[in-house]
Parts: structure tokens; sequence; C-alpha cells
């Protein structure tokens, strides 16, 4: 099966007063594995409300393939959509729902009980096809809601906070499922979550969504090491931000550090650091590093890693992260220590 | 469990003989042999039982009232659940003052309702007919149907509709999918109240029926010139049937309860 490419063009949405979505732009390549992030009430659900047809766009376009949406009916959008609340059919067993949407498309019988057979299959719940929703775990729930959105091969598939409902050992399980039955069906996936672990080992593109509007979309490295916001810095992982003066021919001093480091970006207010990137420097060999020192202020002990809050000259703090793999030691709480860190590994940021 | 102070207990079993007694003086009577009502009868015997069913004027009247309850309780039934669907799940100004307009008939006393309906009946000519008593009793029935079948309504996951949209189902399609199975039980016993709001009914059909007697009508009419102890059998029938539905009424609508909550 191929997906479809999904496209939203300028797309708004206001309830009223509260405007949940403006200028929403989202272009994701067929077969493209897209995650919606963000906080609640950020407008996610709204989004996928309206690609799935439940809701109006206020003005924009939604596209499947080269098909303008508006004014088309949920049941003739052919999407695929996995709720939170599993929104299984209590009264009908697993294979009936599963059937469900095969039925609706009015496929023979015989059709549809191979397809409804392989997609069970597929999640690995052959064995409880006569069962009842209600004589299943949450976790086999959620499997048969997967198979229930898939088995008609839709071009596209929504999930909306699907495994948010599941406890953490079988969100894990169900994320790798899900990955897996997204590789083996080649359908473009818009997933939804305000977990950022989830939407990092998950997505081949990540958008984070703040207010209604997408203000960064990367593949989630990208998001993590080049953060282009305070917002984004501080929503993905950890992360030390020091203000900039201006930057003037390629150079900017980091005031709290009392060190001038190379900055590509022009327009950057700030920086941000992670702190697994700075380093504890024992020794002098530091060159092509910028090289700063403070306090250790505080430590935690985490097994393979130990986190150090650092006290600088200004009275900023900050986080350092050290593997203790190294066999030098890490100096403890009052001693006076030097960092460095590779400027590269600084994300200029730009104000909003 | 604490002890049970005895006065709670003497308390408890009085309300319950002052709550039963009324219905259940009838039960001794209803079997008694004699020709009088009287109490305690001297001999038991089923004759007033045989006497109610095989007097075609009472088998009359029982038929015309099962025919208008089950005819109310339709329509009651039928109107009270498209409102419902029609009001929708989220409470808003409009669905707040139209539900209040749906519940009113329960709260205005009957007997304003019968004046009403009688005044209507007969500029519209149309009184002492069945067809218009079933309409008056549908009006009756309705507050509860709106009431039960909306309370249920209103507990089931909106989103299995939508979940049923999104698999290619159209919206009477995804209705009869996804709401409809879970509604069914609300439904049915809403009917069942509904029927017994009209099978119970006197002072509506004493306005508007003159030839025609209900069953309600007819033990009115008969208790006023003599008194028979078919009435007696007559009540005891009236109240096991009762009983008996508006057991099953309960049994659904907890069961519906039970399920939606899973
Ligand atoms: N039906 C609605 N009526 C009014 N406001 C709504 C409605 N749906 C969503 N909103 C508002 O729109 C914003 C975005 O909501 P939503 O898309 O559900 O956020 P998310 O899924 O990211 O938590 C919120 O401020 C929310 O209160
Ligand atoms: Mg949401």
């Amino acid at each position: 099966m191929q997906g479809s490419r999904v496209h939203f063009e300028k797309v708004t949405k206001s309830f009223g007063e509260t405007v949940a979505l403006t200028d929403f732009n989202l272009d994701i390549a067929p077969g493209e594995f897209v995650t919606l992030l963000g906080a609640s009430g950020s407008g996610k659900s709204t989004a996928l409300n309206i690609l799935a047809g439940f809701s109006d766009a206020t003005s924009g376009e939604v596209y499947t393939g080269d098909r303008p949406l508006t004014g088309v009916a949920p049941e003739h959008r052919n999407v695929g959509m996995v709720f939170q609340n599993f929104a299984l059919f209590p009264h009908k067993t697993v294979a009936e729902n599963v059937a469900f949407p095969l039925r609706m498309r009015k496929g023979a019988r015989d059709e549809i009980d191979r397809r409804v057979k392989a997609a069970l299959e597929m999640v690995q719940l052959g064995a409880f096809a006569a069962r009842k929703p209600a004589a299943l775990s949450g976790g086999q729930r959620q499997r048969v809601a997967l198979a229930r959105a898939v088995v008609f091969e839709p071009p596209v598939l929504l999930m909306d906070e699907c495994l948010s409902a599941l406890d953490l050992k079988l969100r894990e399980e169900l994320q790798d499922e899900i990955r897996r039955i997204h590789r083996e069906i080649g359908t473009t996936v818009l997933f939804v979550t305000h977990d950022q672990t989830e939407a990092l080992t998950m997505s081949d593109r990540i958008a984070i969504l703040e207010g209604g509007k997408i203000v960064q979309i990367d593949a989630p490295e990208v998001l993590y090491d080049r953060p282009r916001t305070r917002f984004v810095a501080d929503f993905i992982g950890q992360s030390n931000m020091f203000d900039l003066s201006a930057v003037t021919d390629g150079t900017a001093a980091v005031p709290d550090m009392g060190i001038d480091i190379p900055v590509s970006d022009p327009t950057a207010v700030a920086i941000s650091i992670r702190p697994e990137r700075l380093r504890v420097i024992p020794g002098e060999n530091t060159s092509g590093l910028s090289v700063f020192q403070g306090v250790v202020e505080d430590e935690t002990f985490f097994g393979p890693v130990v986190a150090q809050t650092v006290r600088l000259r200004s009275g900023r703090r900050l986080e350092v992260r050290s593997q203790r793999s190294g066999h030098d030691r890490l100096p403890h709480t009052g001693q006076t220590i030097t960092l460095a860190f590779d400027p590269a590994d600084a994300a200029p940021l730009v104000a909003t | 469990m604490q002890d049970r102070n005895p006065l709670l207990t003497l308390f408890y079993v009085l309300v319950v003989i002052f709550l039963f007694f009324p219905i259940l003086i009838v039960v001794p009577i209803s079997f008694s042999s004699g020709r009088f009502l009287s109490f305690p009868p001297e001999e038991f015997g089923l004759r007033w039982y045989i006497n109610y069913f095989s007097d075609p004027v009472w088998m009359a009247a029982t038929f015309r009232s099962l025919r208008v309850a089950l005819g109310a309780s339709i329509l009651a039934t039928f109107v009270g659940t498209l409102s419902v669907i029609g009001l929708g799940r989220k409470r808003s100004k409009t669905s707040g003052a139209l539900t209040a307009l749906f519940v009113a008939p329960a709260i205005v006393p009957n007997i304003i309702v019968a004046l009403g309906v009688f005044i209507l009946a007969v500029r519209m000519g149309v009184s002492d007919n069945e067809l218009t008593l079933v309409c008056a009793h549908a009006a009756i029935g309705l507050p509860f149907v709106v009431l039960m079948v909306g309370s249920a309504y209103r507990q089931i996951d909106p989103t299995l509709e939508r979940a049923a949209r999104i698999m290619g189902a159209g919206p009477l399609r995804a209705f009869l999918t996804a709401t409809l199975p879970p509604l069914t039980p609300a439904i049915l016993s809403a009917g069942i109240f509904a029927f017994f709001v009209s099978f119970d009914e006197l002072i509506i059909s004493l306005f508007l029926m003159s030839s025609a007697e209900t069953l309600p009508m007819r033990i009115w009419n008969d208790l006023r010139f003599e008194i028979n102890p078919t009435i007696a059998a007559v009540s005891v029938f009236f109240v096991v049937v009762t009983t008996l539905a508006m057991t099953i009424a309960e049994l659904l609508r907890r069961r519906a309860e039970k399920n939606n909550a899973a």
C-alpha cells in the first residue's frame, strides 16, 4: 500500500473567542510518520479533527493527495483513526469490530474474513477474535483499535494520544508495534501526543505546537540538537539557556560565562546547551573549546550518569550531565571546576 | 454492622405497612366468595376473578386500556427518543429550555392537562376518541422518556459514533451501530414506564372519554354505584401486572447503567 501526502494549507480554527489553530501549515510526505507534539490545549486534536472531518476549518484547506477535503464527510475521506479511549463497539466481538470498516466498503464475505484474520494476526490477537471488548485488557483493546484502523489499508492513519491511557510498559510495547506496522503497511501517519519521549522515539518528523501554531518542525535529532527557540529548547529535553550579546562578525559574548563564542546565526539572542554537551575539564587541553569556570553546588547520582548544578560567577546556575565511564574522578560539591563545550554544540536561539 | 435501633426497626415496619396495607388488603378480599365486599372474608374462591374475566364490559375496558397504553407508549418513546437526540449531548440555553418544556407535563397536575386537552378536543371534534386519548397519554408519558433516555444517551461515549463515521458509516448507520444498541435498554424501560403512565391514568380519560371506558374508568364508575369484590380481583390483577413490568423496566435500566459504565 502507498501512503498519501497530507497537506494543511493556512488552516485556522476558532471556537467563538477561542482560537484553536492559527496559520497552521503542514506538509507530510507519502508514508511519513509525523507527530504533533504540544501541551494540552495547543490545538493538536483540533488539527486531527479537521483532517478527519469531525469539524470544519474556519479558513484554509486540507488535502490528502491532491484532493481538497472541505465538504467531504468523514466516511468518504478514507482515513483510519485510533482514539485515546479505544472507541470499540462494546456489543460487537473483536472480529466484528475489525470487520466493520470492510463491511462499510461492501467487501465479499470471505475476503473480509481473510483480512480481519490477517489484521488480528498482525497485532497478535488472532486467538481473541470471538471475545467482546469488555473481556480484554487495555493494551489488547488498543491493539484491536489499531487493527480496526488499518484493516482497510487507509493511505492516512490518525492517532490522537492513543497510548496515553496505558501504563508505561504497555505504552512502550505498543510504540514498537505501531512503528513496525507503519513500516509494514507504509501508510502516512499523523500521530498526536503530549509525551516528548514518545514523539522522539517514534517519529520521522515532529511538529511542536504552541498556541495553535507550529513553532518548529524537524527530525527528532535536529529538534533536540538544534532547537530554534527557547520554547522548543525547554519543551524537548533539558537545556541550559544563556543570553547573548549582539552577534558581530560571527561572534557574541556570553556574559554569564564571561567568554566570547562563535555564533553562526546573526539573529540569535541566546544559546541552548544540553547538560550532556558540557564537559568537566580536569587538564588544560582546551584548544578549540569554549572554557569557563563555576562552583559545583549540588549533584544527583543516576548510576552511569551524574547530574551537577554549577553556579557561575554571575550567579547563574546550569546543569551538567557527565558519564562516569572515564578514569577521572568527578569534582564534588563545593569544588571549583572548569567547564568546556564545543561552540558547535550551542544551538543559537532566535527571539519568537 | 452496627446494632439496629429497635425503635428504628419499628418505624421501618410501620412505614412499610402504611405503604402496602391499602394494596395488600384487596388481596384477601379478591379471593373471597361472599357476595359483598367484606373484610376479613369468610370463604375463599376464585368467584370474582371468574366474574372479571367473563364480563364483556370489564374485558372491553381492559383491552381498551391495553390498546391505548400500547399506542401512547410507542408514540411517547418514539417522539421522546428523537427529542433526546435532537437536543444533543451538550447542554445549552436552548436545550435546557426545550428539556424543561418536554418535562413540563410531569409537573403540571393531570387535572389541568385534562382540562386543556378536553377543551382542545371538543373544539376539534375529536373527544371520546381513542386516538385522542393515545395522544394525550403520550404527552404525559413523554417526560419520563426524555429524562430516562436522555440520561442514558449522555452517558454514551460520543467518540463511538465518530469512530463509525471515519470507518465509512453514514450518519444514520453510525447512529444505529454506535449509539442505538447501548441505548436500547433505556428506550425499552422508558417505554414500559410510559405504558403504565397511560394504563393507570384516570383523570384525563374521564374528561375525554364518555361511552368508551378505560379500565380505571370502569373501576371508578363501578365503585360509584355498588361496592363489588370484582374490583378487588381487578386491582390484584392490576398490581401484579404493574409490579412485574416495573421490575423488568428497572432491571433493564440497571443493566444499561452497568454496560455504559464498563
Ligand atoms: N468544541 C470546542 N469548543 C470550544 N473550544 C474548543 C473546542 N474544542 C477545542 N477547543 C479549544 O481549542 C483549543 C485547542 O484544543 P485541542 O485541539 O483539543 O487541544 P489539544 O488536543 O492539543 O489538547 C483549546 O483552548 C480548547 O479549549
Ligand atoms: Mg487533545
